[in-house]
């Protein structure tokens, strides 16, 4: 008995994931309290693979800080953070910087999903740039961006002491010849984080 | 109304051939191996990035615990290693090393089974922009490789017992029958993940008119700078990729069920995701949805591979048997249980087979001694 109930329930686990990727519709209203309960988080899946459209856009996250020196406020200039990654991981497939290009591409890719509709245009990316002045507020990966950001500069200015850490994205259509589309996010200035490497 | 009666009793002559199916431990070698992958990439990661750890998974890192916190109620997803405290973190930190190389050696298998589960959960979870969909494939799998006996070869636990040992499962039906239903969960897991990741594609139109992989491949990001324009500048090269991707994913849950055709699924993996690692750069990745290929394949073709490279690495002629082809199912009425049966069948009968080789062989030994 036992031998014929027990595969019948993991088809049915698999006909539940099934039918919660395909078309949560299909699950009776009443029923997907539970089944959320049940799925989330351990068998929770949807797995949109470069699907159904691969995101064709090469973003790019510049950070700066502000320091004083002889009693002056400066900014550093502009520093890339993603080109000396990429840069990295496509000379050796196997570098362990592989993992910190992971979290800063998709950290850099999810800040501009996060802003929705309002990233389509200047005006809303203002807007945007407003609602997120105070770091709580900010949505999680722009979080990790700016923390990234700030060990960056650590790194690149180690006799500097940063009061201030601005961080500015940019994303960029890849055509295949056509017109580039490009647009920018200026993050607003934060205090300096203080990150523990 | 015989008829009616003969169709019944095949009815449960093939039930109850799935039940005796499920009655003895499949796949030992493929999940011992499956074993030692995950314990792989997780140990990848802990002693990889052992110098960025309070970078990536810190209490004041690059996510650091107040955001967590704030993350946790949408994601649902606690983690051991998140912790306000950096002792208690440096403590999981390197425990957690402990129970991957714990896992990777087989020691106490199940019991260190369950554990890992947990530590590899808590790293992946506790940053998830450093998750990669094979890292979601990998926390899918585990849970049903805590069902599954993990250790019974190249483990402490079985005195590392290798792979063209003797030594045969012995029957005990309810251990067994947990086994077999984790192996068929991970089976499943694969298909799924194929399955959907195949349909969402035909919803795109770069999937649909063959520029998608160009224009992945044209992003910095998963660009190669030698090998990636000879598919990104060339439109016919980027179609075929494009096409076979969507082939590959769309067939692959079905093939790979199928004794004839699953070598055809595992070397197209192999390629397809040695094609990710390298033109993409996504390695890790790579290795986690190639390494569920390991259990598609029953012990005794391990066994036949072992030998034979043993007669390549020896230099003799083939004593071993030609392999058999596997037994067909006319067709896959009877369910997938079927399939696997009918081909672990064939495996029991070439080892038979090449047991009843050996001894003639040794007979004749005998003999002509």
């Amino acid at each position: 008995m036992a031998a014929v109930v027990l595969p019948a329930l993991v088809l049915a686990h698999f006909g539940l994931i099934a039918a919660t990727i395909a078309n949560p519709a299909l699950i009776p209203e009443i029923a997907r309290p539970a089944v959320e309960r049940y799925l989330v988080p351990i068998f929770v899946q949807d797995w949109r693979l470069f699907a159904p459209r691969p995101d064709a856009h090469d973003y790019a996250v510049y950070a700066r800080g502000e320091y004083v020196e002889e009693g002056v406020r400066r900014w550093t200039p502009w520093l890339d953070l993603l080109d000396p990654l990429i840069v990295t991981v496509q000379a050796n497939r196997l570098s362990p910087d592989g993992v910190r290009l992971e979290v800063t591409h998709k950290a850099a890719l999810l800040t501009f999903w996060s802003g929705g509709p309002f990233m389509q245009v200047p005006s809303g990316r203002a807007v945007l740039a407003e609602r997120w002045a105070q770091v709580e507020r900010q949505p999680m990966s722009a979080v990790v961006l700016s923390r990234l950001a700030a060990v960056a500069l650590a790194d690149a200015h180690p006799r500097h002491t940063f009061d201030t850490l601005q961080v500015l994205l940019t994303s960029r259509t890849v055509g295949d010849g056509g017109p580039e589309d490009v647009s920018a996010l200026l993050l607003p200035a934060i205090p300096f984080p203080e990150v523990v490497r | 109304m015989s008829g009616l009666a003969q169709a019944a009793a095949v009815a449960v002559g093939r039930l109850d051939g799935a039940v005796a199916l499920l009655t003895v431990e499949r796949r030992l070698v493929g999940l011992a191996l499956l074993r030692i992958a995950c314990a792989g990439v997780v140990l990848c990661y802990l002693l990889g990035q052992w110098p960025n750890r309070h970078l990536l998974w810190g209490p004041s890192g690059a996510h650091p615990i107040w955001l967590f916190e704030r993350e946790l109620l949408s994601t649902q997803a606690p983690s051991l290693l998140a912790t306000s405290s950096p002792l208690a973190f440096e403590l999981v930190y390197h425990l957690s090393i402990v129970v991957g190389l714990l896992c990777l050696i087989g020691w106490r298998a199940r019991l260190v089974g369950i554990t890992f589960f947990a530590v590899a959960w808590s790293l992946l979870h506790r940053n998830v922009l450093v998750m990669t969909g094979g890292d979601s494939l990998l926390l899918l799998i585990l849970p049903w490789l805590l069902l599954t006996n993990t250790s019974a070869y190249l483990s402490v636990d079985s005195g590392w017992r290798g792979i063209s040992s003797d030594w045969r499962p012995a029957p005990r039906p309810w251990r067994a029958l947990l086994h077999n239903l984790g192996l068929f969960g991970m089976v499943l897991q694969l298909s799924t993940m194929y399955l959907f990741a195949g349909l969402h594609k035909l919803f795109g139109a770069p999937w649909l008119d063959g520029s998608a992989a160009g224009a992945v491949l044209r992003t910095e990001r998963f660009s190669h700078p030698l090998l990636g324009p000879l598919i990104s500048q060339h439109a016919i090269v980027s179609q075929i990729v494009t096409a076979w991707t969507v082939v590959f994913e769309l067939t692959s849950p079905l093939l790979l069920w199928l004794p004839a055709t699953r070598w055809l699924v595992a070397t197209q993996s192999v390629l397809f995701h040695g094609g990710i690692a390298i033109m993409m750069g996504l390695a890790t990745f790579a290795v986690e949805a190639t390494m569920l290929q390991l259990v598609v394949f029953p012990d005794a073709s391990y066994r036949r591979l072992i030998a034979r490279l043993r007669i390549v690495g020896t230099g003799q002629k083939s004593a071993a048997p030609s392999p058999s082809r596997p037994a067909r199912s006319s067709s896959i009425n009877g369910g997938l249980a079927r399939a696997v049966y009918n081909s672990d069948q064939s495996a029991r009968n070439t080892e038979r087979e090449h047991g009843q080789q050996e001894a003639r062989h040794r007979g004749h030994e005998r003999g002509s001694g």
